[in-house]
């Protein structure tokens, strides 16, 4: 699996950026040339997808709670079902951490910490925090940016000395890492963030909660206090909770109003968080 | 910790004082005396109001001067700690226990946040990543949980961002 990405990825770098490369060479470096031609496609994606989920969960540890787990994964997969890409991987999960954040990886991971889950007020509010996060990994804004920053590190290294180097594998996937570093502690193009809540808000109207929850949570976001630490990152890598409700109140305009049936589901949300009030 | 003591007691005035959610207008904005009614008014930018409650994409407000009706939800930015029938009250103890850090031997809780700095020097977990398996579910299953609610699939069209 590794080497694949190693292929895929060094053939991708090779192609782009050194054309007069012998193929025999190239073939050599890294197995058969049959293996050498795999094409770039789902299975890349979830091998970067992986790397950028192991970088998280370096990072924050999961939740040791199976029931709100298992909550997040029947949720968030019925999102899922609703959006373009029904079949992949998807993983859902709460990370242990007190500080307010969701992130996507690419193939279908999804992460939202404790603190932003206990500042939400029902499951339609969860809903559009997870379609949002699906709506990334729909989009691949991930993917994109993580393999362009990983090809920039690769092109940093003479392709000659790369092709030579033993362990070209090692090499691969800590490029793939310290582009996921990147991505998650820069952020993604602010224009992918308002892509993700256009998306967000349709996947939580067609999965039938009320439309407005993504809303709702970005203006609980807004009444914050920027300063406050719990903050601090999703306000580096985001634009401000303003400018993304501003933008979903034109673009969503009264036209998701007339849905009908929209449920909250204020009870099921209160009811599976509620263990956790007396730890 | 003196942080935490100062939220709960905010949020403890907060109810006792009205137990509903006040804002501010953010730009200048219609008032309607119903959702999608005729319109009553217009209430200026920074107009205080206080919001009863929400229907759908609509807030019902009452601001200085007894005007009252329903205004845009994005037209409104609301201030102060978060209401209190939030089920975050509930959940203080448990975002205050925090990571367990052992530390010399002994477990010590506390807040910490993730920030950059830990992302950038963190250590790919692939362990972590295979345990995700566990707490997987199927779409049947996740049909089924959508169904209890009950949520029902409907057409929606994309929101498009539109040409200027």
């Amino acid at each position: 699996m590794m080497m694949r990405t190693a292929l895929v990825l060094l053939t991708g770098i090779l192609l782009s950026s050194c054309k007069t490369i012998d193929i025999n060479q190239l073939a050599s470096a890294g197995g058969t040339l049959k293996q050498a031609f795999v094409p770039a496609g789902e299975a890349e994606e979830s091998d970067i997808g992986r790397e950028a989920a192991a970088v998280l969960l370096g990072a924050a540890p999961l939740l040791q709670d199976e029931q709100v787990q298992v909550y997040v994964n029947k949720v968030g997969m019925w999102l899922a079902l609703q959006s373009d890409r029904p079949d992949l991987n998807w993983r859902f999960a709460v990370l242990d951490d007190a500080d307010i954040n969701a992130f996507a990886a690419p193939g279908g991971y999804v992460f939202i910490t404790k603190g932003l889950l206990a500042r939400l007020r029902n499951e339609s509010e969860l809903a559009g925090v997870l379609a949002h996060e699906i709506g990334h990994v729909v989009a691949t804004h991930h993917l994109v940016a993580i393999r362009k920053q990983a090809r920039l590190k690769l092109a940093g290294m003479a392709v000659q000395a790369a092709l030579e180097e033993r362990g070209t594998d090692t090499r691969q996937l800590q490029a793939l890492a310290g582009g996921a570093k990147l991505i998650y502690s820069r952020g993604l193009d602010r224009k992918d963030e308002h892509h993700a809540d256009r998306i967000g808000v349709v996947l939580a109207a067609r999965a039938g909660y009320d439309p407005y929850g993504l809303v709702t949570v970005l203006q609980t976001l807004e009444r914050m206090n920027p300063e406050a630490g719990e903050l601090g990152l999703l306000l580096k890598t985001h634009p401000k909770p303003a400018d993304r409700i501003a933008q979903l109140d034109r673009l969503m305009g009264r036209q998701l109003d007339g849905l009908t049936d929209s449920a909250l589901g204020e009870e099921r949300f209160r009811r599976q968080l509620a263990h956790l009030s007396n730890p | 910790m003196a942080r935490i003591l100062l939220l709960i007691v905010s949020l403890f005035a907060s109810g006792l004082v009205s137990g509903a959610d006040s804002g501010t207008i953010s730009a200048n904005t219609q008032l309607y005396q119903q959702p999608d009614g005729s319109v009553s008014g217009t209430l200026l930018a920074n107009t205080l109001v206080e919001i009863s409650q929400r229907r759908g994409g609509w807030y019902q407000v009452s601001a200085s001067g007894g005007r009252q009706g329903w205004v845009r939800l994005g037209a409104v930015r609301l201030s102060g700690q978060q209401e209190s029938d939030s089920v975050f009250s509930g959940l203080w103890g448990w975002l205050n226990s925090g990571y367990s850090v052992q530390s010399g031997g002994t477990a010590t809780a506390g807040i910490r946040g993730l920030d950059a700095g830990d992302i950038e020097s963190a250590s790919a977990d692939h362990t972590a990543v295979e345990s995700l398996d566990r707490f997987a579910v199927d779409k049947q299953a996740a049909r089924r949980y959508a169904a209890s609610l009950p949520l029902r699939a409907r057409q929606v069209a994309d929101l498009k961002e539109r040409r200027k």
